[in-house]
């Protein structure tokens, strides 16, 4: 396009690709050059993960191409791209858990010696690598042990090798601590003054400025705009990805806060998290912070009966619940929201319908008979509360994330609870359904008064929804802020204060 | 139109088999192709068609029961020793299908409460419940079944036997169960993704249980047609009598991994195999060569959805390939 000799590292050439009828991607073209950090931006369901799957082989684009150092390429699976220097490390890991970490990394280039496999030089050569990108692991231990962040660790260390010309990180930095985080950035760094070129895909704004020396923005399917980092502030960014401008705001509360719903003395599971206590309101939201893996997850999931370890009181309303199982809480009032959506929160090949009766399907039945009129009714009303797109007969799999979220919060509306309980409730949800979600919340507590704890690792997002924020560290309840004393540097001062030992 | 052709393709698949096979048997056999024939013919796959009936909601909830042959011979036998007690029929059918219920929720409990895989447990009861039939029916087996208890197989309604006419009732409630019952619809849920059922508080354990004692029940039901028919009970009665039900199951659309299928496609897939049964029959095939072919007929269903897959994807590759960009592209 310019003078410069030198091919861009990667172009991406008027690339389509269509899903039956809907289109992923639509006449995509846009060039990334050599040893640059590119970041990727867009809602959910803008074409980023289709547009890694073109790139990494592991879809087929309908048209278009394209073109590594001045070469068109055509990767039928992501193995070949990874022998042509072409690597993505995703948000989940996807690692095998019972083997070690050097093995893992070795995975698929096992050094030998004659028909064995030499350990020593595997082990030898994981441990070199780790060293060099300064994660701290020891490359003999399985990786089933491992956190989120370090098996991300183990991921990138397998990606990265002397050959490397491309590297996707896709939300790379959504399971990580902030130190994590950091050590993550250093490596990118490193990566980029020896010339392999990063595609970044990521919400955050924050780590985009910190790393990204240009900008591709994606919307629907559709390229918006490619510029230097420089060219473009946050505003104009989140402007260009919803098409229109979006922040997120506290709403004040003008409704009084009723009798504690929920409260929580001394809960204990040993190992995870100990003589935890505090309460929720009616009407009120409370954001529970903290770094992951610090036991966040964990007290909700304990409050819905999910630990068979538990010890310490719970009531509702003011009335003592063991809380046993999930039906039981459920019939107590109490909903779950959990965090992986596709695994836990919606059944992707049910239909919309059904997933949105599934916790009802008492109160929709007689006698053990489905009341088919009944359920339908439900469906289409907390359908059409939560603007979910799609009929009531699609299946939940034709959905895109935040939309999949939507039902998995229908289902739990649908059974008027008392206590909300949300996991991380618009984790990988684009910016406008993210703001609907929080609308949502808004209206659920003060207008229908529920009591609702949302652990987020999200801090704008605790900062603009909650009205008071617990701060959880090792397993500890380390500090309970309210909302007019909470800061994100607060936020964080408790957070990694109490984790260190 | 299209799209209720799309939702009933597997059973419309089925139902053309069925007439395939039917046109060969009738060509190994005049005889075949006779109404009355046919319903006597029927009356011997009832045994499946109930069997298969009841381990369809178990395979539907990601689960699997092998040891359903040996919960019959346990059923059976006890039929045949109460009629020779002179206990009434009802009373013994009674007695019969809540002992089979128990062996099933037994496999229920261990599966859903311990958390052992179906298939190691229900190869354990496989064998342990074929031992208390030869203990219950001792080395001689039972006979001098009396009339009552053999009503059910020696009687007609119009030309239609009575144990076809329990079938397609059994067919029918199966079908309102796994269809129209809130029991249906868990199910599905579980077989579909345990993990979202547990969190939706859905009564996993429970489902769970009730699907394998059902299923306990179904053989012991079919353990009152076999008595009917055979007119006696042994401890090796129905042995390897699963691979047979199990194909039924699979073969009619009922995804191995849970989460899918449909009544209809069990009862098709039941009388396909009964049609192909009944023509290598006809045709004199050999006992043991009619087990391969169902082993097959069992793999090939459990293979046949990847093979679509793979077909699929190979086409639209070939399609991309020839198509002129990729073609200016290599």
């Amino acid at each position: 396009m310019t003078g410069d000799p030198r091919p861009p590292r990667l172009r991406i050439s008027r690339v389509s690709k269509h899903f039956e009828a809907v289109r992923a991607l639509h006449d995509v073209s846009f060039d990334l050059a050599p040893g640059e950090v590119h970041a990727l931006v867009g809602e959910n369901g803008a074409g980023k993960s289709t547009l890694v799957g073109v790139i990494t082989g592991l879809l087929e684009p309908d048209g278009g191409e394209v073109v590594l150092n001045g070469r068109p390429v055509h990767f039928r699976n992501p193995l070949q791209a990874r022998a042509a220097g072409v690597a993505a490390v995703y948000q989940d890991p996807n690692l095998f858990p019972h083997l070690s970490v050097a093995e893992n990394i070795a995975t698929g280039r096992y050094p030998t010696s004659g028909p064995f496999l030499d350990r020593t030089t595997m082990v030898a050569q994981a441990r070199a690598r780790l060293e060099d990108l300064g994660f701290p692991l020891d490359p003999e231990q399985l990786v089933a042990g491992l956190t989120v962040a370090e098996t991300q660790f183990v991921e990138i260390a397998r990606a990265v090798d002397e050959d490397l010309q491309l590297l996707i990180l896709d939300e790379p930095t959504s399971a990580l601590t902030p130190g994590e985080a950091s050590k993550l950035y250093d490596v990118v760094e490193r990566l980029r003054a020896e010339g392999t070129t990063v595609i970044w895909i990521s919400h955050r704004m924050e780590e985009i400025r910190e790393l990204a020396d240009s900008i591709t923005v994606l919307r629907d399917g559709e390229h918006v705009r490619t510029a230097p980092a420089a060219e473009l502030d946050d505003a104009e960014m989140i402007r260009l990805m919803v098409g229109r401008s979006v922040v997120l705001e506290q709403v004040a509360r003008t409704e009084p806060l009723g009798p504690p719903r929920l409260e929580v003395e001394n809960l204990t599971d040993p190992g995870v998290f100990e003589d935890v206590t505090f309460s929720v309101a009616e009407g009120e939201i409370v954001g529970v912070a903290g770094l992951v893996g610090a036991g966040r997850s964990e007290i909700a999931q304990a409050v819905f009966g999910l630990s068979p370890h538990l010890s310490g009181e719970v009531r509702i309303d003011g009335e003592p619940v063991v809380p046993r199982g999930p039906a039981a809480m459920v019939e107590r009032g109490v909903a779950y929201l959990p965090e992986d959506r596709d695994a836990e929160g919606v059944i992707a090949s049910m239909t919309i319908a059904s997933n949105i009766a599934l916790p009802s399907i008492r109160s929709l039945s007689r006698a053990g008979f489905m009341l088919r009129r009944k359920e339908r009714e439900l469906a289409a009303r907390e359908r059409t509360a939560l603007s979910i797109k799609g009929e009531i007969d699609d299946l939940v799999s034709s959905l895109s994330g935040g939309n999949r979220q939507k039902v998995a919060l229908a289902r739990w509306l649908a059974t008027e609870p008392r206590v909300l309980l949300l996991d991380e409730p618009t984790h990988g949800i684009d910016v406008g359904t993210k703001a609907q979600v929080h609308d949502m919340m808004r209206e659920l507590a003060r207008v229908r008064r529920m009591a609702i704890l949302m652990v987020s690792s999200d801090l704008p997002e605790v900062l603009a929804v909650s009205d008071r924020v617990l701060v959880i560290a090792r397993g500890r309840l380390v500090a309970d802020l309210p909302i007019a004393e909470a800061t994100s540097e607060r936020i964080l001062t408790h957070a990694t204060a109490g984790a260190a030992r | 139109m299209r799209r209720a052709i799309r939702a009933y393709a597997p059973e419309l698949l089925l139902v053309a088999l069925i007439v395939l096979a039917a046109m060969w048997s009738s060509t190994l056999s005049p005889y075949f192709l006779n109404a009355v024939n046919l319903l006597n013919s029927a009356q011997f796959f009832v045994i499946f068609a109930l069997m298969a009936f009841g381990l369809f909601p178990v395979v539907v909830q990601g689960e699997i029961d092998i040891s359903l042959a040996s919960t019959l011979a346990v059923g059976a036998v006890l039929m045949a020793k109460m009629s020779v007690a002179g206990i009434p029929l009802l009373v013994g059918l009674a007695i019969t299908l809540a002992a089979t219920a128990v062996l099933g929720a037994v496999n229920g409990v261990l599966v859903a409460h311990f958390g052992l895989p179906s298939l190691a447990v229900t190869l354990g009861t496989l064998g342990a419940y074929r031992g208390i039939a030869y203990l219950i029916a001792g080395d001689a087996g039972v006979t001098g079944i009396t009339p009552d208890y053999l009503l059910l197989g020696s009687s007609w309604v119009g030309i239609v036997p009575s144990s076809v006419i329990l079938a397609l009732v059994v067919a029918a409630g199966f079908w309102v169960l796994m269809g129209r019952t809130a029991f249906g619809r868990y199910s599905y849920a579980i077989g579909a993704s345990p993990g979202a059922a547990r969190m939706a508080a859905l009564p996993v354990r429970r489902i769970r249980v009730s699907a394998y004692a059902l299923a306990g029940a179904m053989a012991g039901l079919a353990g009152l047609v076999w008595v009917s028919q055979y007119q006696s009970a042994r401890g090796d009665n129905a042995d390897g009598a699963i691979l047979f039900v199990l194909t039924a199951v699979v073969l009619g659309g009922v995804s191995i991994k849970g989460g899918t299928g449909k009544t209809e496609g069990v009862l098709l897939a039941t009388i396909l195999l009964g049609t192909i049964q009944t023509g290598m029959q006809l045709a004199n095939v050999p006992g043991t060569s009619q087990r391969l072919v169902v082993g097959a007929l069992l793999i090939a269903s459990i293979g046949a959805p990847r093979v679509v897959h793979l077909a699929r994807h190979a086409w639209t590759t070939s399609r991309r390939r020839l198509s002129p960009t990729a073609v200016a592209q290599d």
